[in-house]
Protein backbone atom coordinates (compact mmCIF):
# COMPACT_ATOMS: atom_id res chain seq x y z
CA UNK A 1 0.00 0.00 0.00
CA UNK A 2 1.27 3.43 -0.95
CA UNK A 3 0.26 6.59 0.87
CA UNK A 4 0.97 10.30 0.44
CA UNK A 5 0.64 13.03 3.02
CA UNK A 6 -0.45 16.51 1.98
CA UNK A 7 -0.32 19.31 4.55
CA UNK A 8 1.31 22.72 4.52
CA UNK A 9 2.34 22.47 8.17
CA UNK A 10 5.33 20.30 8.88
CA UNK A 11 4.32 19.23 12.39
CA UNK A 12 0.98 18.09 10.99
CA UNK A 13 2.73 15.94 8.36
CA UNK A 14 5.00 14.51 11.03
CA UNK A 15 2.02 13.42 13.08
CA UNK A 16 0.45 11.49 10.22
CA UNK A 17 3.81 9.93 9.44
CA UNK A 18 4.22 8.85 13.03
CA UNK A 19 0.72 7.40 13.30
CA UNK A 20 1.28 5.56 10.01
CA UNK A 21 4.47 3.97 11.31
CA UNK A 22 2.32 1.62 13.37
CA UNK A 23 0.96 0.22 10.09
CA UNK A 24 3.79 -1.75 8.52
CA UNK A 25 1.86 -2.56 5.33
CA UNK A 26 1.69 1.11 4.37
CA UNK A 27 4.59 2.89 2.75
CA UNK A 28 4.77 6.66 2.56
CA UNK A 29 5.86 7.51 -0.97
CA UNK A 30 5.59 11.29 -0.74
CA UNK A 31 5.08 14.21 1.61
CA UNK A 32 3.70 17.36 0.00
CA UNK A 33 3.63 20.85 1.47
CA UNK A 34 1.04 22.20 -0.98
CA UNK A 35 -1.56 21.31 -3.57
CA UNK A 36 0.75 21.62 -6.57
CA UNK A 37 3.16 19.09 -5.16
CA UNK A 38 0.21 16.86 -4.33
CA UNK A 39 -1.14 16.85 -7.90
CA UNK A 40 2.33 16.10 -9.24
CA UNK A 41 2.93 13.29 -6.74
CA UNK A 42 -0.42 11.62 -7.31
CA UNK A 43 -0.10 11.86 -11.10
CA UNK A 44 3.40 10.43 -11.15
CA UNK A 45 3.34 7.91 -8.32
CA UNK A 46 -0.26 6.60 -8.12
CA UNK A 47 -0.71 6.32 -4.34
CA UNK A 48 -3.53 4.21 -2.90
CA UNK A 49 -4.28 6.45 0.04
CA UNK A 50 -4.00 10.21 0.39
CA UNK A 51 -4.05 12.19 3.63
CA UNK A 52 -5.20 15.61 2.52
CA UNK A 53 -5.34 18.92 4.35
CA UNK A 54 -8.03 21.27 3.05
CA UNK A 55 -6.81 24.77 3.85
CA UNK A 56 -3.57 25.13 1.91
CA UNK A 57 -2.00 28.02 0.03
CA UNK A 58 -3.13 28.59 -3.60
CA UNK A 59 -4.68 25.20 -4.18
CA UNK A 60 -6.98 23.79 -1.51
CA UNK A 61 -7.73 20.12 -0.91
CA UNK A 62 -10.91 20.09 -2.95
CA UNK A 63 -9.19 21.72 -5.91
CA UNK A 64 -6.46 19.08 -5.74
CA UNK A 65 -9.12 16.37 -6.10
CA UNK A 66 -10.75 18.23 -8.98
CA UNK A 67 -7.49 18.11 -10.91
CA UNK A 68 -6.84 14.40 -10.50
CA UNK A 69 -7.92 11.80 -13.05
CA UNK A 70 -7.45 8.82 -10.80
CA UNK A 71 -8.30 9.31 -7.18
CA UNK A 72 -6.76 7.37 -4.34
CA UNK A 73 -8.86 6.77 -1.22
CA UNK A 74 -8.92 10.17 0.47
CA UNK A 75 -8.81 10.98 4.16
CA UNK A 76 -9.23 14.68 4.85
CA UNK A 77 -7.16 15.95 7.77
CA UNK A 78 -8.23 19.41 8.85
CA UNK A 79 -9.07 21.73 11.73
CA UNK A 80 -12.06 23.07 9.81
CA UNK A 81 -15.24 21.15 10.50
CA UNK A 82 -17.33 23.34 8.21
CA UNK A 83 -16.01 21.32 5.26
CA UNK A 84 -17.23 17.95 6.57
CA UNK A 85 -20.35 17.95 4.41
CA UNK A 86 -18.49 18.79 1.25
CA UNK A 87 -15.94 16.12 2.08
CA UNK A 88 -18.65 13.48 2.01
CA UNK A 89 -19.94 14.86 -1.25
CA UNK A 90 -16.58 14.11 -2.83
CA UNK A 91 -16.74 10.59 -1.36
CA UNK A 92 -13.93 11.01 1.11
CA UNK A 93 -13.20 7.82 3.00
CA UNK A 94 -13.07 9.75 6.25
CA UNK A 95 -12.58 13.13 7.80
CA UNK A 96 -10.06 13.64 10.61
CA UNK A 97 -10.43 16.71 12.78
CA UNK A 98 -7.19 18.11 14.19
CA UNK A 99 -6.08 17.20 16.78
CA UNK A 100 -6.89 13.49 16.72
CA UNK A 101 -5.82 10.29 18.53
CA UNK A 102 -4.05 7.23 17.18
CA UNK A 103 -7.33 5.27 17.61
CA UNK A 104 -9.34 7.71 15.54
CA UNK A 105 -6.56 7.74 12.95
CA UNK A 106 -6.59 3.94 12.68
CA UNK A 107 -10.37 3.98 12.30
CA UNK A 108 -10.10 6.45 9.43
CA UNK A 109 -7.34 4.39 7.85
CA UNK A 110 -9.54 1.27 8.00
CA UNK A 111 -12.35 3.16 6.28
CA UNK A 112 -9.92 4.15 3.57
CA UNK A 113 -8.64 0.61 3.12
CA UNK A 114 -12.21 -0.64 2.81
CA UNK A 115 -13.06 2.01 0.25
CA UNK A 116 -9.88 1.20 -1.61
CA UNK A 117 -10.87 -2.49 -1.84
CA UNK A 118 -14.34 -1.52 -3.06
CA UNK A 119 -13.25 0.94 -5.68
CA UNK A 120 -10.32 -0.96 -7.06
CA UNK A 121 -12.07 -1.73 -10.30
CA UNK A 122 -14.41 1.18 -10.29
CA UNK A 123 -13.59 4.22 -12.30
CA UNK A 124 -13.05 7.05 -9.89
CA UNK A 125 -13.96 9.49 -12.60
CA UNK A 126 -17.55 8.27 -12.32
CA UNK A 127 -17.58 9.01 -8.65
CA UNK A 128 -16.39 12.49 -9.29
CA UNK A 129 -18.94 12.99 -12.03
CA UNK A 130 -21.62 13.15 -9.33
CA UNK A 131 -19.79 16.00 -7.78
CA UNK A 132 -18.41 18.02 -10.61
CA UNK A 133 -21.54 19.70 -11.93
CA UNK A 134 -21.30 22.29 -9.20
CA UNK A 135 -21.95 25.56 -10.87
CA UNK A 136 -20.39 27.94 -8.39
CA UNK A 137 -18.77 30.92 -10.06
CA UNK A 138 -15.00 30.59 -10.29
CA UNK A 139 -12.39 33.29 -10.13
CA UNK A 140 -9.78 31.03 -11.61
CA UNK A 141 -9.62 27.95 -13.75
CA UNK A 142 -7.37 25.04 -12.84
CA UNK A 143 -5.68 23.10 -15.60
CA UNK A 144 -3.44 20.10 -15.31
CA UNK A 145 -0.80 19.69 -17.99
CA UNK A 146 1.02 16.47 -17.31
CA UNK A 147 1.79 16.63 -13.62
CA UNK A 148 1.94 20.40 -13.62
CA UNK A 149 -0.92 22.57 -12.45
CA UNK A 150 -1.78 25.89 -14.06
CA UNK A 151 -3.90 28.40 -12.22
CA UNK A 152 -5.51 30.80 -14.65
CA UNK A 153 -7.41 33.85 -13.36
CA UNK A 154 -10.58 34.07 -15.45
CA UNK A 155 -9.89 37.65 -16.53
CA UNK A 156 -6.81 36.46 -18.39
CA UNK A 157 -8.85 34.20 -20.67
CA UNK A 158 -9.49 35.61 -24.18
CA UNK A 159 -11.93 32.99 -25.35
CA UNK A 160 -12.76 29.32 -24.98
CA UNK A 161 -13.36 26.90 -27.81
CA UNK A 162 -15.11 23.53 -27.57
CA UNK A 163 -13.09 20.60 -28.96
CA UNK A 164 -14.85 17.23 -28.65
CA UNK A 165 -14.68 16.27 -24.95
CA UNK A 166 -12.31 19.10 -24.21
CA UNK A 167 -12.32 22.83 -24.06
CA UNK A 168 -9.41 24.88 -25.27
CA UNK A 169 -8.70 28.04 -23.29
CA UNK A 170 -6.92 30.79 -25.15
CA UNK A 171 -4.75 32.69 -22.66
CA UNK A 172 -2.04 35.20 -23.50
CA UNK A 173 -1.42 33.74 -26.94
CA UNK A 174 -1.33 30.12 -25.76
CA UNK A 175 -3.94 27.37 -25.80
CA UNK A 176 -4.61 25.13 -22.81
CA UNK A 177 -6.73 22.01 -22.96
CA UNK A 178 -9.05 21.03 -20.14
CA UNK A 179 -11.34 18.05 -19.97
CA UNK A 180 -14.70 19.64 -19.37
CA UNK A 181 -17.89 20.37 -21.25
CA UNK A 182 -18.29 23.91 -22.58
CA UNK A 183 -21.79 24.28 -21.12
CA UNK A 184 -20.55 23.45 -17.62
CA UNK A 185 -17.66 25.87 -17.92
CA UNK A 186 -20.10 28.51 -19.12
CA UNK A 187 -22.03 28.18 -15.85
CA UNK A 188 -18.87 28.59 -13.81
CA UNK A 189 -17.62 31.74 -15.49
CA UNK A 190 -18.66 35.19 -14.25
CA UNK A 191 -21.71 36.29 -16.23
CA UNK A 192 -20.67 39.89 -16.54
CA UNK A 193 -17.43 38.94 -18.30
CA UNK A 194 -18.18 35.98 -20.55
CA UNK A 195 -20.78 35.31 -23.23
CA UNK A 196 -21.52 32.14 -25.15
CA UNK A 197 -21.45 33.67 -28.63
CA UNK A 198 -21.64 30.39 -30.49
CA UNK A 199 -22.25 26.68 -29.92
CA UNK A 200 -18.48 26.23 -29.79
CA UNK A 201 -17.28 29.55 -28.33
CA UNK A 202 -17.33 31.48 -25.07
CA UNK A 203 -15.88 34.97 -25.36
CA UNK A 204 -14.46 37.41 -22.86
CA UNK A 205 -16.35 40.54 -23.90
CA UNK A 206 -13.47 42.83 -22.97
CA UNK A 207 -11.48 41.35 -25.84
CA UNK A 208 -13.91 42.46 -28.54
CA UNK A 209 -12.54 45.07 -30.97
CA UNK A 210 -15.61 45.17 -33.17
CA UNK A 211 -18.47 43.11 -34.51
CA UNK A 212 -18.64 42.64 -38.26
CA UNK A 213 -21.72 41.92 -40.33
CA UNK A 214 -20.71 39.32 -42.91
CA UNK A 215 -24.10 38.68 -44.47
CA UNK A 216 -27.70 38.88 -43.33
CA UNK A 217 -27.85 37.21 -39.89
CA UNK A 218 -24.22 36.25 -40.14
CA UNK A 219 -21.82 38.07 -37.87
CA UNK A 220 -18.29 37.66 -36.57
CA UNK A 221 -16.40 39.10 -33.60
CA UNK A 222 -13.06 40.65 -34.37
CA UNK A 223 -10.86 40.46 -31.27
CA UNK A 224 -8.18 42.94 -30.25
CA UNK A 225 -5.52 40.34 -31.02
CA UNK A 226 -6.83 39.95 -34.57
CA UNK A 227 -8.66 36.66 -34.18
CA UNK A 228 -12.09 36.36 -35.76
CA UNK A 229 -14.77 34.22 -34.11
CA UNK A 230 -18.19 33.33 -35.51
CA UNK A 231 -21.30 34.65 -33.72
CA UNK A 232 -24.54 32.74 -33.90
CA UNK A 233 -27.95 34.43 -33.98
CA UNK A 234 -28.73 33.65 -30.29
CA UNK A 235 -25.14 34.54 -29.46
CA UNK A 236 -25.66 37.94 -31.04
CA UNK A 237 -28.86 38.46 -29.05
CA UNK A 238 -27.00 37.76 -25.80
CA UNK A 239 -24.11 39.96 -26.80
CA UNK A 240 -26.43 42.83 -27.71
CA UNK A 241 -28.07 42.57 -24.29
CA UNK A 242 -24.72 42.89 -22.57
CA UNK A 243 -23.21 45.68 -24.63
CA UNK B 1 -49.11 49.14 44.24
CA UNK B 2 -50.92 52.42 43.84
CA UNK B 3 -48.38 55.14 43.03
CA UNK B 4 -49.92 57.54 45.58
CA UNK B 5 -50.07 54.96 48.38
CA UNK B 6 -46.52 53.81 47.71
CA UNK B 7 -44.97 56.85 49.39
CA UNK B 8 -45.92 58.62 52.64
CA UNK B 9 -45.12 62.02 51.12
CA UNK B 10 -47.47 61.45 48.25
CA UNK B 11 -50.32 60.36 50.55
CA UNK B 12 -49.83 63.58 52.53
CA UNK B 13 -49.88 65.79 49.45
CA UNK B 14 -52.87 63.95 48.02
CA UNK B 15 -54.89 64.32 51.22
CA UNK B 16 -53.89 67.99 51.55
CA UNK B 17 -55.20 68.71 48.09
CA UNK B 18 -58.50 67.02 48.88
CA UNK B 19 -58.86 68.77 52.23
CA UNK B 20 -58.19 72.03 50.39
CA UNK B 21 -61.00 71.16 48.01
CA UNK B 22 -63.16 70.29 51.01
CA UNK B 23 -62.51 73.74 52.55
CA UNK B 24 -63.39 75.37 49.24
CA UNK B 25 -66.61 73.38 49.12
CA UNK B 26 -67.42 74.43 52.69
CA UNK B 27 -67.29 78.08 51.63
CA UNK B 28 -69.54 77.36 48.69
CA UNK B 29 -71.93 75.54 50.99
CA UNK B 30 -71.90 78.37 53.54
CA UNK B 31 -72.54 81.01 50.89
CA UNK B 32 -75.19 79.21 48.88
CA UNK B 33 -77.15 77.47 51.61
CA UNK B 34 -76.63 80.01 54.43
CA UNK B 35 -75.28 77.34 56.75
CA UNK B 36 -72.93 78.39 59.56
CA UNK B 37 -69.27 77.93 58.63
CA UNK B 38 -68.61 75.31 61.35
CA UNK B 39 -71.48 73.10 60.16
CA UNK B 40 -70.43 73.49 56.53
CA UNK B 41 -66.92 72.34 57.44
CA UNK B 42 -68.20 69.39 59.48
CA UNK B 43 -70.30 68.31 56.52
CA UNK B 44 -67.75 68.90 53.76
CA UNK B 45 -64.34 67.91 55.16
CA UNK B 46 -65.10 64.27 56.15
CA UNK B 47 -66.99 63.78 52.91
CA UNK B 48 -64.02 65.02 50.88
CA UNK B 49 -61.68 62.67 52.73
CA UNK B 50 -64.06 59.87 51.78
CA UNK B 51 -64.17 61.12 48.19
CA UNK B 52 -60.38 61.22 48.08
CA UNK B 53 -60.35 57.52 48.96
CA UNK B 54 -63.01 56.70 46.37
CA UNK B 55 -61.05 58.61 43.73
CA UNK B 56 -57.99 56.46 44.29
CA UNK B 57 -59.79 53.92 42.11
CA UNK B 58 -59.31 56.24 39.11
CA UNK B 59 -55.73 55.03 38.80
CA UNK B 60 -56.86 51.39 38.62
CA UNK B 61 -59.28 52.27 35.84
CA UNK B 62 -56.45 53.92 33.93
CA UNK B 63 -54.26 50.88 34.52
CA UNK B 64 -56.88 48.34 33.37
CA UNK B 65 -57.70 50.44 30.30
CA UNK B 66 -54.39 51.83 29.01
CA UNK B 67 -55.20 54.53 26.44
CA UNK B 68 -53.13 53.07 23.61
CA UNK B 69 -54.31 49.48 23.96
CA UNK B 70 -58.03 49.73 24.81
CA UNK B 71 -60.95 49.96 22.47
CA UNK B 72 -62.53 53.36 22.83
CA UNK B 73 -66.09 52.18 23.46
CA UNK B 74 -64.92 49.89 26.24
CA UNK B 75 -62.93 52.66 27.86
CA UNK B 76 -65.85 55.07 27.71
CA UNK B 77 -68.42 52.59 29.01
CA UNK B 78 -66.08 51.70 31.90
CA UNK B 79 -65.56 55.37 32.56
CA UNK B 80 -69.31 56.08 32.51
CA UNK B 81 -70.15 53.16 34.80
CA UNK B 82 -67.44 53.95 37.32
CA UNK B 83 -68.23 57.67 37.33
CA UNK B 84 -71.93 56.95 37.98
CA UNK B 85 -71.02 54.45 40.65
CA UNK B 86 -68.52 56.64 42.49
CA UNK B 87 -70.56 59.81 42.35
CA UNK B 88 -73.78 57.91 43.19
CA UNK B 89 -72.18 56.34 46.23
CA UNK B 90 -70.76 59.64 47.32
CA UNK B 91 -74.07 61.41 46.83
CA UNK B 92 -75.80 58.78 49.02
CA UNK B 93 -73.07 59.04 51.64
CA UNK B 94 -73.44 62.83 51.70
CA UNK B 95 -77.18 62.50 52.10
CA UNK B 96 -76.74 59.99 54.92
CA UNK B 97 -74.06 62.07 56.62
CA UNK B 98 -76.20 65.24 56.60
CA UNK B 99 -79.21 63.32 57.90
CA UNK B 100 -77.08 61.77 60.66
CA UNK B 101 -75.68 65.15 61.67
CA UNK B 102 -79.17 66.73 61.71
CA UNK B 103 -80.41 63.94 63.97
CA UNK B 104 -77.40 64.03 66.27
CA UNK B 105 -77.38 67.79 66.74
CA UNK B 106 -81.14 68.10 66.40
CA UNK B 107 -80.87 70.92 63.90
CA UNK B 108 -82.31 71.53 60.48
CA UNK B 109 -79.32 72.30 58.23
CA UNK B 110 -81.20 72.39 54.97
CA UNK B 111 -84.68 73.68 54.80
CA UNK B 112 -85.42 70.91 52.38
CA UNK B 113 -83.24 68.31 50.65
CA UNK B 114 -84.16 68.53 47.01
CA UNK B 115 -83.23 66.34 44.06
CA UNK B 116 -81.49 69.39 42.59
CA UNK B 117 -79.18 69.59 45.56
CA UNK B 118 -78.44 65.87 45.28
CA UNK B 119 -77.81 66.32 41.58
CA UNK B 120 -75.32 69.12 42.22
CA UNK B 121 -73.43 66.97 44.73
CA UNK B 122 -73.30 64.06 42.30
CA UNK B 123 -72.18 66.34 39.48
CA UNK B 124 -69.35 67.82 41.54
CA UNK B 125 -68.02 64.40 42.50
CA UNK B 126 -68.40 63.15 38.92
CA UNK B 127 -66.31 66.09 37.68
CA UNK B 128 -63.67 65.48 40.31
CA UNK B 129 -63.59 61.78 39.46
CA UNK B 130 -63.16 62.47 35.75
CA UNK B 131 -60.38 64.89 36.62
CA UNK B 132 -58.70 62.16 38.68
CA UNK B 133 -58.95 59.71 35.80
CA UNK B 134 -57.49 62.32 33.45
CA UNK B 135 -54.58 63.01 35.79
CA UNK B 136 -54.00 59.26 36.24
CA UNK B 137 -53.71 58.86 32.48
CA UNK B 138 -51.40 61.82 32.29
CA UNK B 139 -49.04 60.49 34.92
CA UNK B 140 -49.19 56.97 33.54
CA UNK B 141 -48.12 58.12 30.08
CA UNK B 142 -45.41 60.27 31.59
CA UNK B 143 -44.13 57.33 33.65
CA UNK B 144 -44.26 54.95 30.67
CA UNK B 145 -42.27 57.23 28.41
CA UNK B 146 -39.70 57.80 31.13
CA UNK B 147 -39.33 54.05 31.69
CA UNK B 148 -39.08 53.46 27.95
CA UNK B 149 -36.38 56.08 27.69
CA UNK B 150 -34.42 54.51 30.53
CA UNK B 151 -34.82 51.03 29.05
CA UNK B 152 -33.62 52.20 25.67
CA UNK B 153 -30.58 53.76 27.28
CA UNK B 154 -29.80 50.60 29.24
CA UNK B 155 -30.22 48.47 26.13
CA UNK B 156 -27.86 50.68 24.22
CA UNK B 157 -25.23 50.36 26.94
CA UNK B 158 -25.73 46.61 27.07
CA UNK B 159 -25.39 46.26 23.32
CA UNK B 160 -22.24 48.32 23.34
CA UNK B 161 -20.69 46.18 26.06
CA UNK B 162 -21.72 42.96 24.36
CA UNK B 163 -20.28 44.17 21.09
CA UNK B 164 -16.99 45.06 22.71
CA UNK B 165 -16.83 41.67 24.39
CA UNK B 166 -17.61 39.87 21.16
CA UNK B 167 -15.04 41.90 19.29
CA UNK B 168 -12.41 41.15 21.89
CA UNK B 169 -12.99 37.42 21.80
CA UNK B 170 -12.49 37.06 18.09
CA UNK B 171 -9.53 34.75 18.46
CA UNK B 172 -9.69 32.23 15.72
CA UNK B 173 -10.67 28.76 16.99
CA UNK B 174 -8.75 27.17 14.12
CA UNK B 175 -5.61 28.68 15.56
CA UNK B 176 -6.29 26.69 18.73
CA UNK B 177 -7.02 23.44 16.90
CA UNK B 178 -4.01 23.68 14.62
CA UNK B 179 -1.77 24.52 17.57
CA UNK B 180 -3.09 21.57 19.55
CA UNK B 181 -2.38 19.40 16.53
CA UNK B 182 1.18 20.67 16.42
CA UNK B 183 1.59 19.77 20.09
CA UNK B 184 0.10 16.37 19.36
CA UNK B 185 2.73 15.92 16.66
CA UNK B 186 5.63 17.18 18.77
CA UNK B 187 4.94 15.06 21.85
CA UNK B 188 6.83 11.99 20.67
CA UNK B 189 9.39 13.52 18.32
CA UNK B 190 10.37 16.53 20.35
CA UNK B 191 8.90 16.51 23.86
CA UNK B 192 10.85 19.65 24.81
CA UNK B 193 9.26 21.58 21.97
CA UNK B 194 5.83 20.16 22.80
CA UNK B 195 6.23 21.40 26.34
CA UNK B 196 7.31 24.82 25.07
CA UNK B 197 4.34 25.05 22.74
CA UNK B 198 1.93 24.02 25.52
CA UNK B 199 3.24 26.78 27.74
CA UNK B 200 3.15 29.31 24.91
CA UNK B 201 -0.44 28.42 24.12
CA UNK B 202 -1.46 28.59 27.79
CA UNK B 203 0.28 31.97 28.13
CA UNK B 204 -1.42 33.25 25.03
CA UNK B 205 -4.90 32.35 26.23
CA UNK B 206 -4.20 33.52 29.77
CA UNK B 207 -3.09 36.89 28.46
CA UNK B 208 -6.04 37.11 26.08
CA UNK B 209 -8.46 36.53 28.94
CA UNK B 210 -6.61 38.78 31.34
CA UNK B 211 -6.19 41.66 28.91
CA UNK B 212 -9.58 41.13 27.32
CA UNK B 213 -11.25 41.77 30.68
CA UNK B 214 -9.67 45.22 30.88
CA UNK B 215 -10.81 48.43 29.28
CA UNK B 216 -7.28 49.38 28.27
CA UNK B 217 -3.80 47.88 28.35
CA UNK B 218 -0.39 49.25 27.47
CA UNK B 219 1.07 48.69 24.04
CA UNK B 220 3.83 46.79 25.85
CA UNK B 221 1.27 44.27 27.11
CA UNK B 222 -0.26 43.96 23.65
CA UNK B 223 3.19 43.39 22.14
CA UNK B 224 3.93 40.63 24.66
CA UNK B 225 0.72 38.94 23.51
CA UNK B 226 1.74 39.37 19.87
CA UNK B 227 5.15 37.81 20.56
CA UNK B 228 3.46 34.90 22.24
CA UNK B 229 1.23 34.43 19.22
CA UNK B 230 4.16 34.67 16.79
CA UNK B 231 6.20 32.13 18.78
CA UNK B 232 3.37 29.62 18.34
CA UNK B 233 2.94 30.35 14.65
CA UNK B 234 6.70 29.98 14.13
CA UNK B 235 6.52 26.41 15.40
CA UNK B 236 3.54 25.72 13.13
CA UNK B 237 4.92 27.27 9.97
CA UNK B 238 8.61 26.60 10.53
CA UNK B 239 10.91 28.24 8.01
CA UNK B 240 7.98 29.78 6.13
CA UNK B 241 7.60 32.44 8.81
CA UNK B 242 10.29 35.03 9.56
CA UNK B 243 9.71 37.94 11.90
CA UNK B 244 11.32 41.35 12.10
CA UNK B 245 10.52 43.71 14.94
CA UNK B 246 11.41 47.33 15.47
CA UNK B 247 9.55 48.71 18.44
CA UNK B 248 10.77 51.89 20.08
CA UNK B 249 10.55 51.68 23.88
CA UNK B 250 8.78 55.06 24.39
CA UNK B 251 5.85 53.80 22.31
CA UNK B 252 5.23 50.88 24.65
CA UNK B 253 3.62 53.11 27.26
CA UNK B 254 0.67 54.19 25.15
CA UNK B 255 -2.65 52.79 26.30
CA UNK B 256 -4.63 50.83 23.74
CA UNK B 257 -7.78 48.69 23.75
CA UNK B 258 -6.83 45.05 24.47
CA UNK B 259 -6.30 42.68 21.54
CA UNK B 260 -6.56 45.52 19.04
CA UNK B 261 -3.42 44.52 17.10
CA UNK B 262 -3.72 40.76 17.44
CA UNK B 263 -6.40 40.37 14.72
CA UNK B 264 -4.24 42.48 12.39
CA UNK B 265 -1.24 40.27 12.98
CA UNK B 266 -3.37 37.18 12.51
CA UNK B 267 -4.54 38.63 9.19
CA UNK B 268 -0.92 39.26 8.20
CA UNK B 269 0.09 35.68 9.03
CA UNK B 270 -2.92 34.26 7.22
CA UNK B 271 -2.51 36.21 4.00
CA UNK B 272 1.25 36.59 4.02
CA UNK B 273 2.30 33.16 5.25
CA UNK B 274 -0.50 30.59 5.35
CA UNK B 275 -1.77 31.48 1.87
CA UNK B 276 1.68 31.61 0.36
CA UNK B 277 3.73 28.68 -0.87
CA UNK B 278 7.12 29.96 0.23
CA UNK B 279 6.09 32.18 3.13
CA UNK B 280 7.95 35.37 3.97
CA UNK B 281 8.70 38.01 6.56
CA UNK B 282 6.24 39.74 8.86
CA UNK B 283 7.48 43.12 10.04
CA UNK B 284 6.15 44.91 13.09
CA UNK B 285 7.22 48.41 14.02
CA UNK B 286 6.05 51.01 16.51
CA UNK B 287 7.23 54.56 17.02
CA UNK B 288 6.18 57.68 18.83
CA UNK B 289 5.90 60.86 16.78
CA UNK B 290 4.29 64.14 17.85
CA UNK B 291 2.09 62.81 20.64
CA UNK B 292 1.00 59.91 18.50
CA UNK B 293 2.07 56.28 18.35
CA UNK B 294 2.24 54.62 14.95
CA UNK B 295 2.17 50.85 14.65
CA UNK B 296 2.86 49.25 11.28
CA UNK B 297 2.41 45.58 10.41
CA UNK B 298 3.72 44.39 7.04
CA UNK B 299 3.22 41.13 5.26
CA UNK B 300 4.11 39.92 1.77
CA UNK B 301 1.37 39.34 -0.79
CA UNK B 302 1.62 37.21 -3.90
CA UNK B 303 0.73 39.10 -6.99
CA UNK B 304 -0.87 36.29 -8.93
CA UNK B 305 -4.03 38.08 -9.96
CA UNK B 306 -6.14 36.22 -7.46
CA UNK B 307 -8.47 38.04 -5.15
CA UNK B 308 -8.10 37.37 -1.47
CA UNK B 309 -11.27 36.80 0.43
CA UNK B 310 -11.94 37.70 4.05
CA UNK B 311 -9.63 40.68 4.40
CA UNK B 312 -12.44 43.05 5.14
CA UNK B 313 -14.20 41.83 8.25
CA UNK B 314 -11.29 41.64 10.69
CA UNK B 315 -10.05 45.08 9.72
CA UNK B 316 -13.53 46.54 9.92
CA UNK B 317 -13.96 45.24 13.48
CA UNK B 318 -10.68 46.80 14.56
CA UNK B 319 -11.63 50.08 12.94
CA UNK B 320 -14.97 50.13 14.73
CA UNK B 321 -13.36 49.42 18.09
CA UNK B 322 -10.92 52.27 17.56
CA UNK B 323 -13.83 54.52 16.66
CA UNK B 324 -15.77 53.50 19.78
CA UNK B 325 -12.85 54.19 22.10
CA UNK B 326 -11.01 57.10 20.49
CA UNK B 327 -13.57 58.62 18.12
CA UNK B 328 -11.47 60.46 15.54
CA UNK B 329 -8.11 60.51 17.31
CA UNK B 330 -7.13 57.00 16.20
CA UNK B 331 -7.47 55.19 12.90
CA UNK B 332 -6.47 52.22 10.82
CA UNK B 333 -5.22 52.42 7.25
CA UNK B 334 -4.05 49.79 4.80
CA UNK B 335 -1.75 50.17 1.82
CA UNK B 336 -0.56 47.87 -0.88
CA UNK B 337 2.91 48.61 -2.18
CA UNK B 338 4.06 46.15 -4.78
CA UNK B 339 4.22 42.81 -3.04
CA UNK B 340 3.92 44.29 0.46
CA UNK B 341 0.68 44.75 2.34
CA UNK B 342 0.96 47.35 5.08
CA UNK B 343 -1.45 47.96 7.93
CA UNK B 344 -1.00 51.20 9.87
CA UNK B 345 -2.71 51.98 13.16
CA UNK B 346 -2.17 55.16 15.11
CA UNK B 347 -3.18 56.02 18.66
CA UNK B 348 -3.08 59.31 20.59
CA UNK B 349 -0.20 59.20 23.09
CA UNK B 350 -2.07 61.05 25.84
CA UNK B 351 -5.52 59.60 25.53
CA UNK B 352 -8.31 59.85 28.06
CA UNK B 353 -7.25 56.54 29.53
CA UNK B 354 -3.64 57.58 30.03
CA UNK B 355 -3.99 58.40 33.71
CA UNK B 356 -5.72 55.15 34.65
Amino acid sequence: MKAIIVDDEEPARNLVREFLSAHRNIEIIAECANGFEAVKAVTEQYPDIMFLDIQMPKLNGFEVLELLDELPAVIFVTAFDQYALKAFEVHAADYLLKPFTQERFTEALNHALKQFEHNKHYSVKNLLADVKPESEIRERILIKEGSKVLVIPVEKIDYIEAQDDYVSLRVEGKSHLKQQRLSLLEEQLPKHMFVRIHRSYILNIERIAKIELLAKDSRAALLKNGTTLPISRTGYEKLKEML
Amino acid sequence: MHPILSERKRIFIYLSVWIGLGILFSFVLKTLSAIPAAYAAVIALPMFVVLSQLNLSAWFLAKVFPPDKSELWKLFSALAVSTLLISGIWGMLCWGWVTLLERYFSVQLFSEKTAVQFGIVVLISAQLYLLSVGLSYFFMTFETSRTAERNALELQLLAQNAELKALRMQINPHFLFNSLNSINALISRNPEKAREMTTLLADFFRKSLQFGAKEMITLGEEVSLLNNYLAIETIRFGSRLTIEQNIEPPALAVRVPPLILQPLLENAVKHGIADSLSGGTIRISAEQKNEQVFVVIENPVDDDGMKKKGIGLGLENVRRRLQTVFHDTADLQTYREGSTFRTLVYFPMNNIFAEQ
